[in-house]
């Protein structure tokens, strides 16, 4: 277990698909190329933006997708090169460039499809939760960025954060939690 | 999408030949009896090139792994890609690399003392099935794609290399299919196969992807045309030469297909 367990809650009632997530990461943490740290889906449906349902009981919403920094990460399991790995005092998932071979193979096996290849340098690079904010007491760029917040940060394993509280309470439930990885990212 | 898994296509298919020829051989015996001499001075002539079985392998073993580099987009860091025991690509390296060296040993001992030492290739042979094994593993395991992580994945790279396997020892030994142990894994493996495809349609359809196009392809050209051809050689139709090589190649047409549709349906 580590001794801080970062996590977020996204409330996809409040989330509008705006993308602003999406572009402030991109822009913010100079993610080259084509690879993008967030995205997002339909919460229910197969096309992003189109809603579903019948009219007028239509519906729509979205699920927005980083890396989940899973307590059992499926990148960091088969990561050949060891290169994806855990920092155990904060419970974030990263990974070492200098190491990567770029195989691709941690965003074969992440469920969530997290990890995205940087096409400009050729090694994969991912979400780190904006580690050296966090380090600041900052929160992430997608939290800050989010126009309807949207977006809780904190620490999981401290009983007074927001976080903490939102999955105690029940409201904010894992998303596949079925594929074992026990993420650090929920869903109300 | 599918180029980027084109030199997986390459691995697969490649080292697959080679580690389901090694796996056939070791069963049925064929790989050393390639281009046995009878003349009446030696009734029990050494076989003819019994280099040939293994440094075919050895090639083919050799093209599937630059078929990996090209996959990497860091190719000269590839030793990095072992670091790690419990990963299946790790795995794939460390017995492809077990494989690789008894290959080189079979092949240094069948040019030195002429013959093939059968333990060897039993060794072969099942190093070979745990290459073919831990390659589908590695595929299964991929959770954000469902198409790969499904039970038809392991059986369809263990089945389809066994079917290759067949398809290369009844290529390299000209009256392969003459032996029944053969002609028989030969008809096996294409069954197996021809059930594996079923089972992976089926996956596929549940989870709403359709590849049924390449996958009867698949199946006509590889299991239903090379037990075809094997028939025809057992029972006369077709000279075993010419039915090796057919056997051969419309096994690897058919296997080949079904991995572009297993990597398409991975990607879609």
């Amino acid at each position: 277990m580590t001794e801080r367990r970062y996590g977020m809650v996204i409330d996809t009632q409040h989330c509008v698909g705006c993308q602003t997530c999406t572009v402030s990461c991109k822009i913010s943490n100079e993610v080259p190329g084509s690879a993008h740290w967030n995205h997002l889906e339909s919460l229910d449906g197969e096309v992003l933006y189109q809603s579903t349902g019948t009219f007028p009981r239509t519906t729509l919403a979205f699920r927005p997708l980083l890396c989940n920094h899973c307590d059992n990460p499926a990148c960091v399991n088969n990561c050949p090169s060891g290169a994806m790995h855990k920092d155990l005092a904060t419970g974030i998932v990263s990974v070492n460039q200098d190491v990567c071979i770029a195989c691709g193979y941690c965003s074969w096996v992440c469920p969530y499809g997290a990890p995205s290849m940087n096409d400009v340098d050729h090694v994969m690079s991912k979400c780190t939760f904006c580690a050296e904010r966090v380090a600041e007491g900052v929160e992430p760029y997608c939290v800050a960025a989010c126009p309807a917040n949207a977006r809780v940060f904190g620490d999981l394993n401290d009983p007074e954060s927001d976080v903490r509280k939102l999955v105690q309470s029940g409201k904010a439930q894992a998303y596949l939690p079925e594929m074992g990885t026990h993420p650090s990212v929920y869903y109300v | 999408m599918v180029m980027e898994t084109f030199p997986l296509l390459v691995f697969t298919t490649f080292a697959g030949l080679a580690a389901g020829a090694y796996a056939v051989d070791s069963l049925c015996g064929n790989g050393r009896s390639i281009c046995r001499t009878h003349t009446e001075n030696a009734p029990e002539a050494k076989p003819l090139r019994p280099w040939l079985f293994p440094l075919v392998c050895l090639v083919l073993l050799g093209l599937g792994l630059c078929g990996t580099l090209a996959h990497l987009g860091q190719p000269l860091r590839f030793v990095n890609g072992m670091a790690n025991p419990g990963s299946m690509i790790a795995q794939e390296a460390y017995w492809s690399i077990a494989f690789g060296l008894v290959v080189v040993v079979d092949l240094a001992l069948a040019s030195f003392k002429g013959v093939s030492v059968r333990p060897v290739r039993w060794v072969g042979g099942l190093i070979a099935v745990g290459l073919m094994v831990v390659t589908g593993l590695a595929y299964y395991q991929s959770l954000g794609l469902p198409a790969w992580s499904g039970a038809a994945t392991v059986p369809l790279f263990l089945v389809g290399d066994l079917a290759l396997g067949a398809g290369l020892c009844a290529l390299l030994n000209r009256s392969g299919l003459a032996n029944s142990s053969l002609a028989a894994a030969s008809v096996a493996a294409g069954v197996a196969f021809a059930a594996t495809l079923c089972a992976f349609g089926l996956h596929l359809a549940r989870i709403g992807v359709d590849a049924t196009g390449l996958l009867v392809a698949s199946g006509v050209l590889g299991p239903l045309v090379a037990s075809i051809a094997v028939a025809a050689v057992r029972a006369g139709v077709l000279p075993a030469r010419i039915g090796g090589v057919v056997v051969c190649l419309f096994t690897l047409v058919g296997v080949v297909l079904a991995r572009v549709a297993f990597f398409a349906a991975g990607l879609m």
